[in-house]
C-alpha cells in the first residue's frame, strides 16, 4: 500500500463515522477511494465542509480552497492531505 | 496581537455624515476598527478605522492612475479578509464603485466557480478585479477572457506606481456608493445600485431606531461580505457609529459554528446575526462542556432575518445556551432587503420573539391573518417598520389593503435603490416611477408590526441563501433527457418550517433504470452547482402549469405537486433523508 492508499483508507473510515453520526444509521453505498462525495451520497455542501474538518483535525492540516474546488473523490483528499503532510 | 478596542474616546456621531468616506474620516480619529479570526480561531488582521484610512487613500491613488473613467466597476471577491474593506473604501475615494463577488467555493466545483465570477464581472461591465491570494487563480481564470483594465492580487496592486499629488475626489451624496448583487441569480445577476445618500438613511436608522446603538456596542459576525447583512450591517454599520467589528469567514463558521460564541464571549460582543439555520448549526454541534467556557450575557442583539424565522428553533438555541448567561430576549427580528440597503423592521429590543399565532385555513384561502389557537400557523413578528419608510400592502391588483390581510409589501422612502444598475427593464418591474417599490414580499400588518409570510415570489430560500428557480431550471433544461420549457423549480416548506427545493422534470422516458440515471444526474448537477439537495420528481408532458399567457406557473405546479404528493409531508421528509420519492419505490 502506498501512503496515498493509507490515507483514502482512513478517509473512508472517518466518512463512514461521520455519516452515522451526523447523517443515517445505515449508508447506502459501500464507501471507498473512488467514492464522488459530490454525487454519491447525497451530502449537502455543509455537511461536505463538516467532514472537511474532521480531516483537518484528525491530520492536524488545513486544506486551502483551491485544492477543494478540485476535488471530488476521497482519493483527491487523500492526494491533497498527502501533500501537505509532505 | 491584540483587537481593537471598544471606543472609549470619540464621542458617538451616526447622523451627520453624508457620504461613507466622511463617515471613515471621523472613525479614524477613535481608536476602534475591523479585526479578522482565522479558521481555528486566532486573530489574524487587526485594521483599525485610522490605518484603514491611510491604506485606502494610498490604494485610491493608485487606482485614479489606471485611468479608468469615475464610477468604473470594481469587482473584489469578497472573502472576509482586511483586502475587502481597503478596496472597498479606496473605490470610495476613487470614485469607483466597488462590487462584492462571492468568495464561496463548493467541492468539485472550480469551474462553476469561474464561470459565475466571470458571468458577474460581465454582467456590471467591471474594470478592475481584485482576489486574496486564496482566490487569485479563480479570479485570473475568470477575467481571462474579459475585457479588464486590471485583474489581480492584492500585492499586485501594491506594486503600482504611487504619485501622492493625485487628489482625491470621493463619492458626494448622489453618487453611487457600491453595487450589491442580490444574493441571487447566478445566471441573470442585478445589481442593486445604493447611493451615498441612500446608504447613510439606513445606516442611521439602523443605528437610531433598530439597534439604538452606544459606545459600549461591539459587532460580531461570520456572514459573507456579498450579502447585504454582512456589508451593511457588519462593515458599514459599526463604521457609521465608529465600533470595532470581528470578524470570521462563512467557511469558518460552517466548520467550527462555536467558534462565532467563543468570539463574542472573548470580546464581550454586543450585536451579532445570523440567518435561522445559523443558530440552529451552532446549537447542533454545541458540547454540554462549551456553555460552562462561554459568558454570553453581553449579547444584547442576535438578530434574525433573511429567511423566515423559526422561533422554535431559537428557542431550542437559547434552551442550549442558558447557561452562557445568553438572554433569549436577545433575538431580534428583522425584515430587510438589498433593495433597500438593508434594513426595513426591526422587532423591539430586549423583547425576545414574538409570535402570531393565526388561522391556517382562513390565510391560504383568503389571505386573512386571523388570530387563532387550534390549527394555527405560527408566524414571527418583524417589528415596526423603519420611520423613513411609508408602506402599504397591496393586492395584485394594486389596492391597498388593511390590516392582518396578506398582500404584497410595497415600500417608498429615502432607503430605497435608484434601481438594477443598467437594467431599466428590471428596475421598472418592481420601481414605479413615483418610487414605490414593490418587495414581491407577501406580509400583513399588525398596527405599524409587519409580518411576513413569503420571501419574494418565486425565490426559493436554503439556509438563508435566496436560490432563484430559473437557475435551477436553467441548470436542468442543459441536463440531457430533459426538454427545454419542461421543468419547473420552486420551494416547499415543511412542517418545521425549513424550505425544500423541488424540481418537476417533463418526460416521456418509461425505462426505469434510464429514469433513475436522469435523476442521478440531475441530483449531481444541482449538488454541484448550487450545494444543494433536490428533491426531483418526473411527470409525464403536460403537468407543468401554464399561466393564459403560456408562461409556465411555478406557483400552479407547485400546487399541482403538493396535491399529488398526498401527504407532502412524507416526500419532504423523503428529500431531506436523500431518498426520492422514486428511488424508494424501486
Amino acid at each position: 500500500m502506498t501512503a496515498i492508499d493509507d490515507i483514502a483508507c482512513r478517509l473512508s473510515s472517518l466518512l463512514v463515522t461521520y455519516i452515522k453520526e451526523n447523517v443515517a444509521d445505515k449508508i447506502a453505498t459501500e464507501i471507498g477511494p473512488d467514492t464522488d462525495l459530490t454525487s454519491d451520497l447525497e451530502l449537502e455542501s455543509i455537511q461536505i465542509m463538516e467532514y472537511v474538518v474532521e480531516i483537518e483535525d484528525d491530520y492536524d492540516i488545513s486544506i486551502d480552497l483551491e485544492s477543494l474546488s478540485n476535488a471530488k473523490t476521497i482519493l483527491d483528499l487523500a492526494g491533497i492531505v498527502a501533500r501537505q503532510l509532505n | 496581537m491584540h483587537p481593537t478596542k471598544h471606543n472609549r474616546t470619540l464621542p458617538l456621531e451616526n447622523t451627520e455624515f453624508t457620504n461613507l468616506s466622511e463617515a471613515l474620516e471621523y472613525a479614524a480619529k477613535g481608536d476602534s476598527g475591523y479585526n479578522f479570526y482565522d479558521g481555528r480561531g486566532r486573530l489574524e488582521f487587526v485594521l483599525p478605522y485610522s490605518e484603514l484610512l491611510v491604506e485606502a487613500k494610498i490604494l485610491a491613488r493608485k487606482l485614479v492612475a489606471l485611468g479608468c473613467a469615475r464610477g468604473s466597476v470594481v469587482g473584489i471577491v469578497a472573502e472576509t479578509h482586511p483586502l475587502f474593506h481597503r478596496f472597498f473604501f479606496a473605490c470610495q475615494y476613487a470614485g469607483l464603485i466597488p462590487v462584492a463577488l462571492p468568495a464561496g467555493v463548493q467541492l468539485g466545483a472550480h469551474n462553476i466557480y469561474i464561470e459565475q465570477i466571470a458571468r458577474m464581472l460581465e454582467g456590471c461591465n467591471a474594470k478592475i478585479a481584485v482576489a486574496p491570494d486564496t482566490h487569485t487563480t479563480f479570479l485570473s481564470e475568470a477575467s481571462a477572457k474579459l475585457d479588464l483594465v486590471m485583474s489581480g492580487s492584492s500585492s499586485d496592486f501594491d506594486a503600482l506606481p504611487y504619485d501622492e499629488n493625485i487628489e482625491l475626489h470621493p463619492f458626494t451624496a448622489d453618487e453611487p456608493a457600491y453595487l450589491q448583487f442580490t444574493s441571487g441569480s447566478t445566471q441573470f445577476p442585478r445589481g442593486v445600485e445604493i447611493t451615498q445618500t441612500t446608504v447613510m438613511s439606513n445606516l442611521t436608522e439602523i443605528a437610531i431606531h433598530g439597534l439604538k446603538l452606544g459606545r459600549s456596542d461591539r459587532f460580531v459576525s461570520w456572514l459573507p461580505f456579498y450579502h447585504d447583512m454582512g456589508l451593511v450591517g457588519f462593515v458599514l454599520v459599526p463604521l457609521n457609529s465608529q465600533l470595532s467589528a470581528d470578524y470570521m469567514s462563512p467557511r469558518t463558521f460552517a466548520m467550527r459554528p462555536r467558534l462565532w460564541l467563543k468570539v463574542i464571549s472573548d470580546n464581550r460582543g454586543t450585536v451579532s446575526s445570523s440567518p435561522t439555520f445559523g443558530y440552529a448549526l451552532c446549537a447542533k454541534r454545541l458540547r454540554p462542556s462549551d456553555t460552562e467556557r462561554y459568558d454570553l450575557s453581553s449579547w444584547r442583539a442576535a438578530c434574525v432575518g433573511a429567511e423566515r424565522v423559526n422561533h422554535e428553533t431559537m428557542e431550542k438555541f437559547a434552551d442550549a445556551l442558558s447557561a452562557t448567561g445568553f438572554n433569549r430576549n436577545a433575538f431580534v427580528a428583522c425584515y430587510g432587503m438589498a433593495e433597500c440597503v438593508l434594513a426595513i423592521s426591526f422587532a423591539p429590543l430586549n423583547a425576545g420573539l414574538s409570535v402570531d399565532y393565526v388561522d391556517k385555513h382562513a390565510l391560504g384561502t383568503s389571505g386573512k391573518a386571523i388570530p387563532a389557537t387550534a390549527d394555527a400557523a405560527p408566524y414571527v413578528d418583524c417589528g415596526s417598520i423603519l420611520p423613513s419608510f411609508e408602506y402599504a400592502i397591496r393586492d395584485d391588483a394594486g389596492n391597498d389593503l388593511g390590516e392582518r390581510q396578506c398582500g404584497r409589501i410595497c415600500l417608498k422612502g429615502p432607503s430605497v435603490m435608484s434601481g438594477y444598475y443598467q437594467n431599466q427593464a428590471a428596475t421598472d418591474e418592481v420601481l414605479s416611477a413615483d418610487g414605490w417599490l414593490d418587495t414581491g414580499d407577501i406580509g400583513y400588518l399588525i398596527g405599524s408590526h409587519i409580518v411576513i409570510t413569503a420571501r419574494r415570489k418565486d425565490v426559493i430560500i436554503i439556509n438563508g441563501r435566496n436560490i432563484w428557480p430559473q437557475d435551477l431550471e436553467m441548470l436542468a433544461e442543459n441536463t440531457s433527457g430533459v426538454r427545454l420549457g419542461g421543468v419547473s423549480a420552486f420551494g416547499v416548506t415543511d412542517d418545521a418550517q425549513l424550505e425544500h427545493a423541488v424540481l418537476v422534470v417533463e418526460t416521456r422516458d418509461k425505462d426505469q433504470a434510464s429514469r433513475f440515471d436522469l435523476i442521478e444526474r440531475l441530483a449531481h448537477a444541482l449538488q454541484l452547482n448550487f450545494g444543494l439537495k433536490v428533491h426531483i420528481e418526473l411527470t409525464l408532458p403536460g403537468t407543468l402549469r401554464r399561466t393564459s399567457s403560456g408562461k409556465l406557473s411555478r406557483s400552479q405546479t407547485r400546487d399541482g405537486f403538493l396535491k399529488r404528493s398526498s401527504v407532502a409531508k412524507l416526500v419532504i421528509q423523503q428529500a431531506s433523508e436523500g431518498q426520492f420519492a422514486e428511488r424508494a419505490h424501486a
